[in-house]
């Protein structure tokens, strides 16, 4: 009985195998015939190397309905590219050549044409297995770790042959644990080096779709009836796109790529077993909508409303100090409520892992954006490096944003989360993917909006961020059900963002040194690369502890009845006097490390002979205008040079490094200007004229350069025996279509010009 | 049949067990010590309170033929203290196929082992596509800070011959460095000690029995720390090498590595099967010497040719560290590291008709010469061919170099040069910094506050070869920019125009470039007066040493710098000011530096020789001073007046 149940099960299985088998195309079967050219059109002769072709191909199917396959999802990919390599930078670039192979018809071929057209194809048995991860270029898409990669040395590989590889993969996509939505794609089409030639196709069993859009010229996707087979249970359409003669990627500055550049975004999506369109046996369907704000309501909506024993945590000892303030009468106002609601959270989210007993622990449930997101692989890779500044910890978004929107609600003040378009993807209407999505939490006060991402040590309230500067979006609302609705989040303006430096200035006796005293100070974005490193010794932490101290709650009967109901808490400080301070075991290192970090800063413009001291004087983390302020006092060289009897002192210098124009930029700009954030910048030199010597050049120091886009303009006088000189640059916007870069270069220009400036100390 | 234990091992394993924990129980509690530690060490997060190896050695009554009879055994062990809280300790153990590591332990403060986490794999080094070199990474969760572990792990060699150097500092800070090496009465061993002048290593020996303990001992070593311009360690780090010459048994004296001969011998045996097929690569060596008349145009032909079409891949495999791959692979492959380019470059001449021989280097990263006999000696391996007494050294992994010229890191090292079964001795020529000229000739004029003019720049030796190899290697569509890059030394004030390029490809002539140039910022008016920068390349301004370097400092090359830039004076304008000239002259390097008016012009000339490519900190003060008073000679300008 046993047997005859092993073999109808085994002819089952083999009849639904080759049902299969008969129904599902194959892929990178044929080759197009752009594929066979060998010459090179003379635009790209003298390239490094030049694209011939290059094919991506995926077919999705379905392997079985058995218990173990039902949730298994094949992708079978293939790869086919052909380079000419035309330098020996490309020659040595393409030396080694690296694939992963997944599944068990996953294999490479590679073959070198060469320049007398004869083919030899390389043994690809000599493949040696590597540890380390494969380069990115040849990475397929659907990756799973684990797996072995390879690396061979191309032999007999010269300065004009043609490369010509494939690669085959198949990978078996658990539903279970993988969802059913694939892994989503964003790419630009221009590549590293010019193309002659592109494909991407999608062959998907009936029950799928993909979501496909294109931008900024790419070429649309188009269904082919001619690949796709039809059957009676299952049938397998196949779309493409298809792209030509696309030039190289540029490095243009102030550039989104995605924004500026022909980019598609795709990603196939399995219908879920009770929509109706996934019972059909016919069509899968291209998706070129945006994303339904519905769906966006559902999948982000939880956001804000995700309790933890963190969270409980942050908003039960929150709520006990705001409540307390506003009892005896300290916080009046609803405004003050909402601030003092965010830095008390943010003084026990310090608290606690600053403090806290296992750092690492707390680390993993409380920071960074992993608890709720998967980032898109293309947006990881150029991701603001948030976390990654020095003695910097960022609160997790979800934590975060439930724990204000708790807190507040405590409060009885209404706060919203805010889904945005992050700048660099695109506007609300470019977006198809929720990958794409990002939230802060918004807050209205004094009748303005705030936007507010997590915060780390160092944020002030509303600290802006340049990603969201500008953005698209929704907003959702958590006081009644399905309450959502469009909202942009503005930008900056260039008062919000000032960097503004005054030199005191004077010279040694023997006029061979120049003596400054430096005193910055930053606000808005400007501030967020320095604020960390001029907090470094920490002292905030006990100003935080102790101005948002609440003194704990009694351990009556009454308390501990009701401390029994309430949800879980971590505990932090032990006693009373522990909670008011924080010693920093480091303080020493800290505080020699930071004037490490800004000697550097300065040595990176200017030609150090000493550094001498760095004094903090305002932290930049509390206030409306919150400035992060510091002096410095350093000992310069090489600013003064010898003319005989006179000096010339290299002022310009002290403005800082200004932007140089590249000649090509100086020529023009063929794509829109995208600036982090509108901004101010503002230098004051006052400088110490010696005894017995005159000033000359002022004149040639001041500048004038005003346009709609921005601005440099400098002043230069003489008062008593000291010089005074004033910049001011301003960047207007953060956007600018490209026929506004001459703006640009006008005002780029004369700041680079003063910054080359001279001037004359004459002997009297 | 079982045999029981005798009482006295037994008595003698329970005092080893008792041993470690005894030991354990020593000080695990060094937080009285943080403080001073952490001024002591500053930028470290932990210290070896006391790191020691120990290195064991036995014989094998195993060992096969082809195997190695004598073994080692180094044992390693740290007391580890971080000096922050709950550090997280990170270490990478190195091994390959004839060294394991094994026995990796870390114990607590409170003498309990505790779970390391141990990652291993194949350790990649971009200049060699594929090894046997491994690495296992350890980290270890520690506690407070003051609290020490103990750090402990083995590694086992399976053949003397790859134990070699023992150095003294380590990637962390050790208060106590203890090297110590228990040498048996039936191995002759041979410590040799590099970089210790200064170093304050002491050194023990002490007979128990019939072991011989030298002991090597260290007091407050720092870490290493990389620097830009770093030499190699072993020329400046104190380090031992353990020359193991020969072992007795059963009272016969085997030799192992006892002088050079035997080196010599073993590389022999390996170099022995190479399997060379010459007549597959006939067709290449008669297309290559073709027309070419005279001896040295035919050896200039194979060896160039290997220089420009054969890839440097290296593989360093197991055996195939040290033997080369065969000509006719190499050749149909086109690639290859240094022992197979060399080992094709020997069979095309030999096919040829020329005497060459496979020749074995140590670069200038090392210290050594052929007086020690270890495989540490040399770490490359070039083709010697001998022509009319004369013998030529081709380094087939070089770009661009010319027959009879050198490059810096072989210059004036010891080679090894295959005769049968002898071997010869020599050395590469060490050349002068003159070797290494570059000659600029410019000719400048005054439009307003605008300088224009234009250069003619020779370029030699290293400087040559650099400029080639970059070209070469730079994207074809990149190369104008970056070349006009490279002549503006990246001042953004300089545009260049009209470059007359030269052949890139040219190895025998000099590079000769000439361009026009402007510059914005180098001329400033006061009044009726100009203010004039003759030179602002200002060559050598910015490499003072900084006062905490740690390293000695390597330049690229030898240095022969000469200018002459000839200002042509304004129609109205005199001169009225000209900078002193300026002389300084020391053993190793010279600046001399003048300006002269000579009728309606005004010549600058300049020359830096910089003749040796180490500066040793002890010499940085001098080599200070001297950069220094370029800088004062620099930082003044001419003035003319209408």
């Amino acid at each position: 009985m046993a047997y005859l149940r092993i073999l109808v099960t085994g002819i089952l299985l083999t009849v639904s195998l080759l049902s299969l088998h008969a129904q599902a195309p194959a892929i990178g079967v044929s080759v197009e015939d752009e594929f066979k050219v060998t010459a090179i059109p003379e635009q790209w002769k003298n390239e490094s190397a030049v694209i011939i072709g290059q094919r991506t191909e995926y077919l999705f199917t379905r392997p079985g309905s058995s218990k173990s396959t039902a949730a298994i999802v094949r992708i079978s990919e293939y790869v086919h590219k052909r380079i000419r390599l035309q330098d020996k930078n490309a020659l040595e670039k393409f030396s080694t050549f690296y694939y992963v192979t997944m599944g068990r018809d996953g294999k490479a071929e590679y073959k070198i044409v060469k320049a007398s057209g004869k083919e030899e194809a390389v043994d690809m048995k000599t493949a040696i297995e590597e540890d380390s991860e494969v380069p990115d270029i040849y990475k397929p898409i659907f990756y799973k770790l684990a797996i072995k990669s390879m690396k061979i040395a191309i032999p007999n590989l010269e300065i004009g042959d043609i490369i010509d590889y494939t690669i085959r993969s198949t990978f078996d996509w658990d539903m279970k644990s993988d969802g059913i939505q694939f892994t989503p794609f964003i790419f630009s089409l221009s590549n590293s080096y010019p193309t002659l030639y592109q494909q991407y196709r999608f062959t998907m069993a009936n029950g799928m779709k993909v979501k496909y859009r294109n931008y900024n010229g790419a070429p649309t996707l188009k269904f082919d009836n001619k690949a796709s087979v039809y059957g009676d249970r299952e049938s397998y359409l196949s779309y493409y796109f298809m792209d030509k003669n696309r030039e190289k990627s540029s490095e243009d500055r102030w550039n989104f790529e995605f924004r500026n550049t022909p980019t598609v975004k795709f990603r196939v999506v399995l219908l879920a077993d009770n929509d109706p369109e996934s019972k059909g046996l016919g069509e899968a369907t291209v998706d070129r909508a945006g994303i339904d704000p519905a769906a966006m309501y559902r999948y982000f909506g939880g956001a804000a409303a995700y309790p933890t024993t963190t969270v409980n945590s942050l908003v039960g000892y929150t709520t006990e100090y705001i409540s307390k303030k506003r009892r005896d009468g300290l916080l009046k106002t609803n405004d003050e409520v909402i601030k003092e609601t965010y830095y008390c959270l943010r003084k026990v989210f310090l608290e606690m892992y600053y403090k806290g007993p296992v750092r690492s622990e707390l680390e993993k449930y409380m920071t960074g954006k992993k608890l709720y997101k998967k980032v898109l692989a293309q947006q990881k890779k150029e991701e603001e490096k948030k976390e990654e500044r020095q003695d910097e910890i960022r609160i997790n978004s979800i934590t975060f944003a439930t724990a204000l929107r708790m807190a507040l609600a405590a409060q009885q003040i209404p706060a919203e989360l805010q889904v945005y378009m992050p700048r660099k993807l695109g506007n609300w209407r470019d977006a198809i993917f929720m990958e794409e999505l990002d939230f802060v939490l918004k807050v209205k006060l004094k009748g303005k909006a705030y936007f507010l991402e997590a915060f780390n040590n160092f944020d002030a309230f509303g600290t802006p961020y340049s990603y969201l500067e500008g953005t698209e979006g929704y907003s959702i609302g958590y006081d009644a059900p399905d309450r959502y609705y469009r909202t942009p989040i503005p930008a900056t303006g260039m008062q919000d963002n000032v960097e503004r430096e005054e030199y005191a200035i004077r010279f040694t006796d023997a006029m061979d040194l120049t003596i400054a005293e430096k005193t910055s100070s930053y606000l808005g974005n400007d501030k967020s690369s320095r604020i960390g490193p001029a907090n470094l010794e920490r002292s905030y932490l006990s100003y935080d502890f102790s101005k948002y101290f609440s003194e704990p709650k009694t351990n009556s009967s009454e308390s501990k009845r009701k401390k029994d109901k309430e949800e879980p808490v971590v505990a932090v400080s032990a006693t009373t006097t522990d909670a008011l301070k924080y010693e920093d075991p480091d303080k020493e290192e800290h505080v020699r490390e930071r004037k490490e970090i800004f000697e550097k800063m300065i040595r990176n413009d200017l030609d150090l002979e000493k550094y001498d001291n760095f004094e903090l004087i305002r932290d930049g983390r509390f206030g409306d205008t919150a400035w992060l302020q510091y002096r410095e006092n350093f000992t310069v060289n090489k600013l003064l040079s010898k003319a005989g009897k006179n000096y010339l002192f290299d002022v310009g210098k002290l403005i800082g490094g200004q932007i140089k124009l590249e000649t090509h930029e100086l020529q023009g700009r063929k794509v829109d200007i995208w600036l982090p954030y509108a901004r101010t910048i503002q230098n004051t030199i006052a400088i110490q004229l010696p005894a017995g010597y005159t000033a000359d050049g002022l004149q040639e120091l001041v500048m004038n350069v005003d346009n709609e886009s921005g601005s440099f303009i400098s002043t230069a006088k003489l008062e008593g025996d000291k010089i005074l000189i004033t910049t001011t640059k301003l960047y207007k916007k953060n956007f600018d279509k490209k026929e506004a870069w001459p703006n640009y270069i006008a005002f780029l220009e004369a700041a680079y010009k003063f910054s080359q400036s001279k001037l004359v100390l004459k002997k009297k | 049949m079982i045999n029981p234990l005798p009482l006295y091992r037994k008595l003698f394993l329970s005092l080893l067990l008792f041993l470690p924990v005894y030991s354990l129980y020593g000080q695990a509690d060094f937080s009285d010590k943080v403080s001073n530690w952490k001024t002591q060490f500053p930028k470290s997060d932990f210290i070896a309170q006391q790191h020691k190896e120990t290195i064991t050695f036995s014989l094998d009554p195993q060992a096969t033929a082809g195997q190695s009879k004598v073994k080692a055994l180094v044992k390693t062990e740290i007391t580890l203290v971080p000096l922050r809280d709950y550090m997280k300790f990170e270490d990478g153990l190195f091994y390959n196929d004839q060294v394991s590591i094994d026995q990796v332990k870390a114990i607590n403060s409170k003498g309990k082992e505790v779970l390391l986490q141990k990652q291993c794999g194949s350790y990649n080094d971009d200049d060699i596509f594929h090894s046997d070199a491994r690495i296992c990474v350890v980290k270890i969760s520690m506690e407070e800070k003051g609290k020490a572990f103990t750090y402990r792990y083995e590694e086992n060699y399976k053949d003397i011959k790859f134990l070699t150097s023992f150095y003294l500092s380590n990637s962390m800070p050790a208060v106590e460095k203890l090297v110590e090496f228990q040498i048996p009465a039936w191995l002759e061993a041979d410590l040799r000690d590099f970089n210790f002048n200064g170093a304050g290593v002491e050194q023990v020996t002490l007979k128990e029995g019939e072991i011989t303990k030298k002991t090597f001992r260290a007091r407050d070593v720092p870490a290493y720390k990389r620097e830009p311009g770093s030499p190699n360690h072993a020329l400046s780090y104190p380090h031992i090498i353990c020359v193991t010459k020969a072992y007795t048994e059963n009272g016969q004296r085997k030799v192992l590595f006892e002088g050079v001969k035997d080196l010599y011998a073993w590389y022999r045996s390996v170099c022995d099967s190479i399997g060379n097929q010459p007549h597959q690569i006939k067709d290449k060596v008669v297309q290559l010497t073709s027309g070419k008349k005279t001896d040295l145009e035919k050896i200039e032909a194979i060896f160039y040719w290997v220089q420009d079409n054969i890839r440097y891949i290296a593989f360093e495999d197991g055996i195939m560290g040290f033997k080369p791959d065969a000509a006719q692979n190499v050749l149909s492959k086109k690639y290859g590291d240094c022992k197979g380019k060399a080992n094709l470059m020997k069979e095309m001449l030999k096919l040829a008709g020329y005497d060459a021989r496979l020749t074995w280097i140590g670069t200038s990263d090392l210290p050594y010469d052929y007086s020690l006999p270890s495989l540490c000696v040399d770490n490359h391996m070039i083709c010697t061919v001998i022509l009319d007494g004369k013998r030529y050294f081709l380094d087939g992994t070089e770009e661009f170099i010319a027959l009879n010229d050198y490059a810096q890191r072989i210059q004036g090292k010891q080679v090894l040069i295959e005769d049968g079964p002898n071997y010869i001795i020599d050395r590469v020529p060490v050349f002068p910094a003159e070797r290494n000229k570059v000659k600029r000739i410019t000719k400048l004029n005054i439009e307003g506050t605008t300088i224009s003019g234009n250069s003619q720049v020779e370029y030699n030796g290293e400087a040559k070869i650099s400029i080639q190899s970059a070209y070469a290697s730079i994207r074809n569509e990149n190369k104008t920019d970056a070349l006009s890059a490279f002549l503006r030394k990246g001042d953004d004030n300089v545009v260049i125009s009209n470059i007359k390029s030269p052949d890139f490809q040219d190895r025998q002539k000099m590079l000769q470039l000439g361009y026009d140039f402007s510059v914005n910022n180098q001329v400033t008016a006061a009044g009726n007066e100009l203010y004039i920068v003759m030179d602002w390349d200002k060559d050598f301004s910015s490499y003072d040493m900084e006062a905490d370097r740690m390293n000695d400092y390597e330049f690229d090359h030898k240095f022969h710098y000469t200018t002459q830039t000839e200002l042509a004076i304004p129609p109205g304008y005199k001169v009225e000011y000209l900078p002193e000239s300026f002389k300084k002259t020391y053993p190793d390097y010279s600046f001399e530096g003048s300006y002269t008016h000579k009728g309606k012009s005004i010549l600058y000339t300049k020359t830096i020789i910089i003749n040796k490519p180490i500066l040793r900190k002890k010499e940085f003060p001098e080599w200070n001073s001297f950069i220094k008073s370029i800088n004062k000679f620099y930082n003044d300008q001419v003035v003319l007046v209408k």
